[in-house]
């Protein structure tokens, strides 16, 4: 539908400069409302469990920020883009059919991630009809990006968390032993100078990993690194996440020695774990604009 | 072909909503209170007092935390969870091996037990600090009383149970007891099938 309105534009001075605007966008309108429509349900559910559990509220800003990149400006020198053809028609067809299929087979299996999983699918498949693939593949990253609002089911999520939080715990050990020799990790608990410190999931598993690969990938759409520097950027989300998460719990174990149980809990542990990984992720940013800036001018 | 992908995308948005809603079978919140005190060999004994803070951010709508002893008087944990709403793959429930694992347990040993109903259960070993313990879990979901693997449940899912099929409700259930002192895992499999047979008599099946 798109594509016709690009066939409308390139026909030239025969069509009324009115219905060059209007038709094709009044079909998109439809189009976006008839996707909105039929996905208002899931994601009405999806804002308000996302808004409720901590580990998935990262995903409420990730529309939003695929839809930064999505209208970031087109490098200088681009070449001109194709509009959409056949092909693309036919792919836009089968991201449709897609997006119903997942939207069906979640609500009927009450698989969440599945059902939400067709906004993304029908969001794209859009894009492809009114832009065409060569246009998506430009907006690859905001493309990537917007997957990161589905939920990472779970599934996966349990087969990271146990050695992430592990290496996090051991991690947090070895960062409390110059002020405490024997402070160990065992379990989902740390043991510093007499006091155990359990240590909820929330500080040692994959939800700073989740925010910090949302955040590379909406940094890589930004600044636009080559592959190689993208590469390292995903790689160094592992190790930060771990030095953050233990920071975390090796600074909440001495501030609980310090000040007693309630430096660990409520507010004050609040701030100190979302101050770190503020703090981490303006370091990710920095290190990536900086070696950004070096591979530019090198 | 546009035209039926569009089509397809509303037909599937009808569904979603009517699910949703609960059009094509409303959740039935179980009295757990009214279920039996004798779960085949096992018998429950004292209600264990649980406090919010416990469950988490994804609390249960419903739940029984009970002690539960056998004939030879060893004494275990019986925790139902009834949640209105599941959503699978996304945490809500969650299978019990990950709140033991999450409370600092490592599981050392696990197995699939089949059942006479012809259902699996997981039976695992988890230990933490010198002690072990022994659970035994599964997912319980109207309409769904069936064996066979997950196209088997989905069909099940579309075509049986009277309508209760497609209803949103789901259960999370574990026995645990520790691992040296737990009943045989015949008389926990025939535990969990008395328990799965009343609840879905609550559920009202």
């Amino acid at each position: 539908m798109g594509s016709e309105g690009e066939r409308t534009r390139n026909s030239g001075g025969s069509t009324p400069p009115a219905r060059r605007v209007s038709g094709p966008l009044s079909r998109r309108v439809l189009e976006g409302a008839i996707l909105a429509a039929a996905a208002g349900t899931i994601l009405v559910e999806w804002a308000g469990y996302a808004a409720h559990v901590a580990r998935l509220s990262y995903a409420l800003v990730v529309p939003l920020l695929a839809g930064v990149l999505a209208i970031l400006p087109r490098p200088a020198g681009a070449p001109a883009l194709p509009a959409p053809g056949p092909r693309d028609r036919r792919i836009a067809t089968a991201g449709l059919f897609a997006a119903a299929f997942l939207l069906a087979l979640g609500s009927l299996a009450a698989v969440f991630s599945l059902a939400i999983a067709a906004v993304p699918a029908g969001i794209l498949a859009l894009a492809v009809a009114w832009g065409g693939t060569a246009r998506l593949r430009e907006r690859g990253w905001a493309a990537l990006l917007l997957w990161g609002m589905v939920p990472v089911p779970t599934p996966l999520l349990d087969l990271v968390n146990p050695p992430l939080s592990e290496a996090t715990g051991r991690l947090a050990a070895l960062l409390a032993r110059p002020f405490d020799p024997a402070a160990g990790w065992a379990g989902a608990e740390l043991a510093f100078r007499g006091w155990t410190l359990r240590v909820a999931e929330a500080c040692s598993g994959s939800s700073t990993l989740l925010v910090y690969s949302v955040l590379a990938i909406f940094l890589a759409g930004l600044l636009r690194p080559g592959p190689w520097l993208a590469a390292g950027l995903f790689l160094a989300v592992v190790p930060l996440t771990l030095v953050v998460n233990g920071t975390r719990i090796a600074a909440t174990a001495l501030l609980l020695d310090r000040f007693g149980p309630a430096a660990a809990e409520g507010v004050a542990h609040e701030v100190l774990g979302q101050g770190l990984v503020v703090a981490g992720a303006g370091i990710l940013a920095l290190a990536l604009a900086l070696a950004s800036r070096r591979g530019r001018s090198a | 072909m546009r035209g039926l992908a569009w089509l397809a995308l509303l037909l599937a948005g009808a569904l979603s909503f009517a699910v949703d809603r609960g059009l094509l079978g409303r959740a039935v919140p179980p009295d757990l209170e009214r279920l039996p005190v004798e779960l085949g060999p096992l018998r429950r004994t004292a209600v264990i007092p649980v406090e919010a803070a416990v469950l988490g951010d994804l609390p249960p709508e419903r739940f029984l935390f009970t002690t539960v002893r056998d004939e030879g008087n060893r004494e275990g944990r019986l925790y139902v969870a009834w949640f209105a709403r599941g959503r699978r793959w996304s945490g809500r429930p969650h299978s019990a091996e990950f709140c033991f694992a999450a409370e600092g347990w490592r599981e050392v040993e696990a197995h699939r037990l089949l059942g006479a109903d012809g259902r699996g259960r997981w039976s695992r070993r988890f230990e933490r600090d010198g002690s072990a313990i022994r659970i035994v879990h599964w997912f319980e979901t109207p309409g769904r009383a069936v064996a066979g693997g997950w196209f088997a449940r989905l069909r099940h899912r579309l075509t049986g149970g009277g309508g209760a099929g497609l209803r949103q409700d789901e259960a999370s259930i574990y026995w645990e007891f520790p691992a040296e002192a737990a009943p045989r895992e015949s008389d926990l499999l025939a535990a969990s099938e008395a328990l799965a047979a009343a609840l879905h008599r609550l559920w009202g099946e």
